[in-house]
């Protein structure tokens, strides 16, 4: 923001970097229109009627308005349940796994002759990188320790992020030096020197962390629908599930009439799509708002820096 | 980078403090528990490959069959065909979204009306946060025959096709809507690298009589060139994951031929077939093992060029 | 970073080192290893049913009682899928909550803990991945045939002879009587280990349903054989015609498609291009006989060829849905469900489904469809083609569980409570779905194999009978025969010794049937002995919603005469009570009126199944689909068989034909 008042007082603008201007806005203006179009393609679902939506007549538009399938959203309790699974799952998992990686971080900035014993570790992350074993003895470790069907089992393997901590080491180690000296001397240990100087000076790796584990978290499913009961099913399990219901239904239901029956409960388009759009509002709203912070927070780093 | 090198170059050798030295330990404490119990230890599983794997017998006494799991992988047809669309995608991917987020990136630098600046910005990165399990059965619809790209070509004169079953353009709608669902990342890593730059350097090319495309060129690319690599580094060690919800919502039986990758192929054979655990660790295991040669390599270019360190 | 690598590299050295050490001679065997099933071990006492020989039955009751309360409390873990509730169902049950485990408790003392939970997506993985972990639920109920013989291979399961014995009557007379083959599918050396699903093979049977409405528009007959059903699928593909049927139906033109299907061309089921196989004489998946006596894969045959041809001919003059490759069953489903839809293959239940939302939707404007037999091909007549044994499902027991016959306890008091009608008077109000009964979370459960048809036969009876009782006026029934009424108005109608019958919850109380309609049967004693001698079950759905449908439909008011009441009851009717309905033709192939075509390979997967199947599966979906939409030639399919069978196809036949020798060397 700073350079833009810079440009206004300091420079003269030329006719045809007005025109660059212009185009450039307006083409970036509608671009980021192509990027909502198939936002509004789903709330013009939600609203319209279900015979309009079978009919493949809804376009960015609705067609026969109705609030039903919000009305009937309304009353599914285990809807706003999962949603609310959703939220404690992002936030524990993103504080979890922000201590983990911060205080990892941190020694491996060192170079190895400040920190013995950085090669071992480097070794060992770099293998986790690369390497797994695979869902079944993953999940074997998981029931051993008996946390299935606790948010741990979704929280805790994925919290040593070594991708995630290789981008604060890089932001650690631009540290200046002499500001964790000068503490030092005044008798601070690492752990106060990493709260106290280089936390608040990596604030930008920070944020970009934060929203990394954080959409990381918000959008997994596949751990939701192996670990969870039904009752703690995450909002992204949950719709993964109601998406994909009609289609396994389908495939393992015998031909008999009590399974038959079962056919009759799926959820239809409209309320499906209605589930959908309001497991997307809170980002739409919120997002906005948490995006200043975010690029604030960014900007007030290099401010100190 | 200048600054660090000069304190890396610094001769002198501290003596050790071992009290200082546990502490350091003892903050990595948490990380190495955690990924010991749910990395390292899973990784016994990767024995599997080498095994006919079954339940009762558990990974220690199923029979070893060597390297028949990967012999009777490589006879398949489908998998050299699955491990060349991984590549293929994965790596269009990386080109389109890392030239792609520092064009906009730039570009977007250069609106000068704060509020459009910040609503592009807010829209662009949007659908970034939401899941392929949303999107992707949107984007089936989108690309359908009778879906919403169709009705929007019919302007212009163009017979209708169904794109997501077409070979031949199944991998550009990959590419294309990974792109768009993830490049607003991107660009605000590199919006935000272009923010810390120092406008001073801004002030003394403007008195020296430079232009805006001079600015651009050589004082805010060089300025985010370090983020760049970096970013780019991160994003060849991705050279295998060509992107596996994704790919699992949006393909059918019709494109396998070109949209089948090695996740995918992993997941239906090792997950979706009672008791072929074995086929698909083989499949994973391969690929981590090229994951890793690839991450390697870019590793050591980067080195060399740019003497950065990722660790 | 030079450490990472050469770490790495030697690892990976080391694994190769081991790995052809321990596997340089390995090669997998696929020769079929012969089950000895052996025979069922008699019950120690003579089984005969009540009404048989009551003496007798109470003997043998003695021995094995069907409901006997433990006297100290047994746990059992079970696993268990949490569909969605029906509507009728109290609003927050769980399988966890249900109604169910405190009778259990109360009746057998049986604490039922849910160790295995989840909605049906994913059920199989979790399971999968339970036993995986060693984590095996005490008793469960599974559809995929490979996990019970896996579970079977490594010894896992318990010996459920006793726990067949102990199951009721009606389930232990049709496992013995009409079902044998079921309970020999699941044994090895004399021992049972699974109580199979009791299912009717040929409920899957397909045939061919059509939009009548559009037939009349087009001036044509329902098609009776392919060539007839071409000309059909023209007709419907003319734009004028197409022109015509959107101004009848107010569907836009653009939007019908004469004959659709989705895109998994391998997979059996409604709205799919099973019935088009089966019109050919093929079925993918399936082998038949051939006349060298040998058994044949069906993927590869001359008639799935056909079948192929067919269809990208169908394809080609725009007849088959373009978009066949994009779709699912559930797209299909709510295309039918618009209105958009001509012909469409699949099963007897599709009436209550799409075409009886299509009907309601549509039917003022003349909507409605009707049905034939598979249509014949090249003058060969067509069957559907149904297993020899079908076996939808497994009620299988851990090895480890202590109380195995728990699991026949279980399932006899789900019977008890689902099929009786005086299951409140026995256990309780718990039972009503209102108080958290959901019969589709009880976790082990055998559905009684015999009660559709049994219920066709009883429902089809009473509604004649209550038609000739005089039951038959228009003005009487035509608003349906539903009455909204509140939780007072139901106190104080009950409170004057009326008898309610409640069809579903509603916001002011429940949907009950219609008062004035129960009192006027009620008050002739002819039409309350036929009425009465429906379930309570079936006069709360199929009378409520077909009756009013059977008697404007008999009176021959036409599809767009009717009120919305009487359409409502389309699907119901022309489904379970019609006697030339959909159900009705799954009663008479099981009564042999009809005929089927079985598929000789049956039951649990071969191991080079497998190991080789799923890829087969996939490539035969590729073929089959290029072909149709040509992308390949017909000459592709060559091209096919090779692959096919190169790449385990071959493989896969052996080891099915040396089953087959063994199977039949065992019933000689």
């Amino acid at each position: 923001m700073e350079n833009i008042k810079f440009n206004k007082q300091h420079l003269k603008i030329a006719p045809s970097r007005r025109a660059f201007l212009i185009i450039n806005t307006s083409l970036l203006v509608l671009f980021a229109f192509v990027c909502l179009v198939p936002f509004l393609n789903l709330l013009a679902t939600s609203l319209s009627s279900n015979d309009a939506v079978n009919a493949g007549a809804v376009g960015f538009l609705p067609v026969g308005i109705t609030g039903t399938a919000y009305k009937i959203l309304m009353s599914k309790t285990e809807f706003f349940r999962a949603f609310g699974y959703s939220v404690l799952r992002v936030v524990t998992g993103t504080v979890l796994s922000l201590v983990v990686i911060t205080l990892g971080a941190y020694p491996l900035s060192k170079t190895s002759s400040v920190f013995r014993g950085r090669g071992f570790y480097v070794v060992f992350f770099t293998v986790t990188m690369f390497f797994s074993g695979g869902l079944v003895p993953t999940y074997i470790i998981i029931t051993r320790l008996h946390l299935n069907n606790t948010i741990f089992a979704l929280i805790l393997p994925t919290a040593m992020n070594a991708w995630n901590m290789v981008l604060l080491i890089n932001f650690f180690r631009q540290v200046p030096k002499e500001l964790e000296e000068a503490a030092k001397i005044e008798g601070a240990g690492h752990y106060r020197v990493l709260v106290q100087i280089v936390l608040p000076v990596s604030l930008p790796a920070i944020a970009t962390v934060v929203l990394f584990t954080a959409v990381q978290h918000w959008n997994a499913w596949f751990d939701g629908t192996i670990y969870m009961q039904p009752a703690k099913l995450p909002l992204q399990s949950y719709i993964y599930n109601m998406i994909n219901e009609a289609n396994t239904l389908r495939q393992n239901l015998t031909s008999s009439p009590e399974d038959q029956a079962l056919l009759a409960t799926l959820p239809t388009k409209t309320l499906e799509s209605a589930q959908i759009f309001i497991a997307m509002l809170p980002i739409m709203l919120v997002y906005p708002f948490a995006q200043k912070f975010f690029i604030k927070g960014l900007v007030l780093g290099s401010v100190k820096e | 980078m200048e600054r660090r090198q000069v304190i890396t170059a610094r001769p002198a050798r501290k003596k050790i403090n071992l009290k200082e030295q546990l502490t350091l330990h003892s903050m990595l404490l948490p990380g190495i528990a955690l990924a010991t119990v749910f990395q390292i230890l899973p990784m016994i599983g990767i024995i599997m490959a080498f095994q006919d794997y079954n339940v009762v017998d558990g990974f220690f006494g199923s029979p070893f069959v060597g390297f028949m799991n990967f012999y009777d992988l490589f006879m398949r047809p489908d998998f050299m065909q699955a491990t060349l669309n991984t590549v293929i995608i994965a790596f269009s991917k990386i080109v389109c979204i890392t030239v792609l987020s520092i064009v906009l990136a730039l570009l977007i630098n250069e609106i000068r009306i704060g509020a459009i600046k910040k609503t592009v910005q807010t829209i662009i990165f949007l659908p970034y946060f939401l899941s392929w399990t949303l999107l992707g059965n949107i984007m089936v619809d989108m690309f359908s025959k009778s879906g919403g790209f169709n009705y929007f070509l019919s302007f212009f004169g163009v017979e209708p096709v169904s794109w997501i079953t077409s070979n031949t353009w199944f991998r550009t709608i990959v590419v294309a809507s990974d792109v768009w669902k993830t490049i607003g990342y991107q660009i605000v890593v590199f919006l935000a690298a272009i923010v810390n730059i120092d406008p001073a350097l801004y002030e003394a090319a403007r008195i020296d009589g430079a232009n805006s495309r001079q600015l651009c060129r050589h004082i805010t690319l060089p300025g985010i060139m370090s983020m760049i690599v970096l970013m780019s580094i991160l994003n060849i060690g991705n050279i295998m994951n060509a992107g596996f919800e994704q790919i699992l919502v949006m393909y059918n039986y019709l494109v396998y031929e070109t949209g089948d990758i090695l996740d995918t192929m992993a997941y239906r054979i090792g997950l979706l077939q009672v008791g072929q655990y074995s086929m698909g660790t083989a499949i994973g295991l391969f690929k981590s093992v090229i994951s890793c040669v690839f991450f390697s390599a870019s590793y050591f270019l980067a080195y060399k060029v740019k003497g950065y360190k990722i660790f | 970073m030079k450490k990472i690598i050469s770490l790495a590299c030697a690892f990976l050295l080391a694994l190769t080192f081991v790995g052809t050490l321990a596997g340089c001679n390995y090669k997998k065997d696929y020769t079929y290893k012969p089950i000895n099933r052996g025979t069922l071990r008699e019950p120690e006492v003579e089984f005969k049913t009540a009404a048989e020989d009551p003496e007798q039955n109470a003997k043998f009751r003695e021995k094995y009682p069907t409901l006997k309360k433990y006297e100290q409390p047994v746990k059992v873990t079970v696993g268990a899928i949490q569909y969605q509730l029906e509507s009728d169902v109290k609003s927050g049950t769980t399988p966890m909550n249900q109604s169910f485990n405190k009778i259990a408790r109360d009746v057998l003392n049986i604490e039922i803990e849910y160790t295995v939970v989840s909605v049906s997506t994913g059920y199989d993985q979790k399971l999968n991945l339970a036993i995986s972990a060693n984590q095996m639920p005490d008793m469960f109920y599974t559809t995929q045939p490979e996990m019970f013989t896996m579970l079977r291979d490594t010894k896992m399961l318990a010996d459920l002879t006793d726990s067949l014995y102990m199951l009721n009557d009606n389930l232990l007379d049709n496992y013995l009587t009409y079902m044998p083959e079921l309970l020999e599918a699941c044994m090895e050396d004399s021992k049972l280990y699974a109580l199979p699903q009791q299912s009717n093979k040929y409920a899957s049977a397909q045939r061919l349903y059509i939009r009548k409405d559009w037939l009349d528009i087009v001036g044509m007959q329902a098609p009776t054989t392919i060539d007839e059903m071409i000309a059909v699928g023209e007709a419907f593909a003319k734009p004028e015609n197409k022109a015509k049927i959107a101004e009848k139906t107010g569907v836009a033109a653009s939007k019908l498609v004469p004959l659709s299907m989705h895109k998994d061309i391998t997979y059996a089921g409604s709205y799919s291009a099973e019935g088009m196989f089966n019109a050919h004489g093929a079925s993918v998946g399936s082998y038949f006989k051939g006349e060298d006596g040998q058994l044949y894969s069906s993927n590869t045959s001359p008639e799935a060829r056909a079948a192929i041809e067919t269809m990208r001919t169908m394809y080609e003059k725009g007849i088959l849905d373009n978009e066949f490759s994009n779709i699912t069953s559930a797209d299909v489903q709510s295309y039918v469900s618009a209105g958009q839809i001509g012909m469409v293959f699949g099963e007897w239940w599709l009436p209550k489904d799409a075409l009886g939302t299509c009907v309601k939707s549509y039917g003022a404007k003349g909507a409605d469809w009707t049905w034939v037999d598979l249509p014949s091909y090249k003058g060969n007549e067509s069957l559907p083609i149904v297993d020899t044994t079908l076996i939808s499902g497994y009620n299988l027991v851990s090895k480890n569980c202590r109380n195995p016959e728990a699991v026949a306890k279980l399932i006899n008091l789900f019977y008890d409570i689902y099929y009786n009608d005086n299951a409140e008077q026995m256990y309780g109000s718990g039972v009503l779905p209102s108080n958290g009964f959901y019969y589709q979370f009880v976790p082990v459960k055998v559905w009684d194999g015999m009660a559709s048809a049994a219920e066709y036969h009883r429902v089809q009876t009473v509604f004649n009978e209550l038609y000739e009782g005089g039951l038959n006026s228009r003005e009487l029934l035509s608003g349906g025969l539903s009455e909204d009424l509140t939780n007072a108005q139901i106190a104080e109608y009950e409170a004057g010794g009326g008898r309610l019958y409640k069809i579903s919850a509603s916001e002011k109380g429940f949907y009950c049937l219609n008062r004035q309609v129960v009192e006027k049967i009620n008050s002739e004693p002819a039409l309350k002995e036929a009425f009465d001698t429906m379930r309570n079950r079936e006069k709360i759905l199929h009378f409520a919603q077909g009756y009013p449908y059977f008697v404007a439909y008999k009176q021959g008011i036409s599809i767009d005469k009717m009120t919305t009441a009487e359409r409502e009851g389309w699907g119901i009717y022309h489904e379970m009570i019609d006697e030339n309905g959909s159900y009705a033709y799954v009663v008479d192939l099981s009564e042999g009126k009809k005929k089927a075509k079985y598929d000789e390979f049956y039951g649990v997967a071969l191991s080079a199944m497998t190991d080789k199947g799923g890829y087969l599966a996939d490539q035969t979906g590729i073929y089959y689909a290029r072909i149709i939409t040509g992308t390949s030639g017909m000459s592709a399919f060559d091209e096919f068989i090779s692959v096919y069978n190169r790449n385990g196809g071959d493989v896969i036949l052996k080891q099915v034909n040396e089953w087959y020798a063994a199977e039949h060397a065992s019933e000689n």
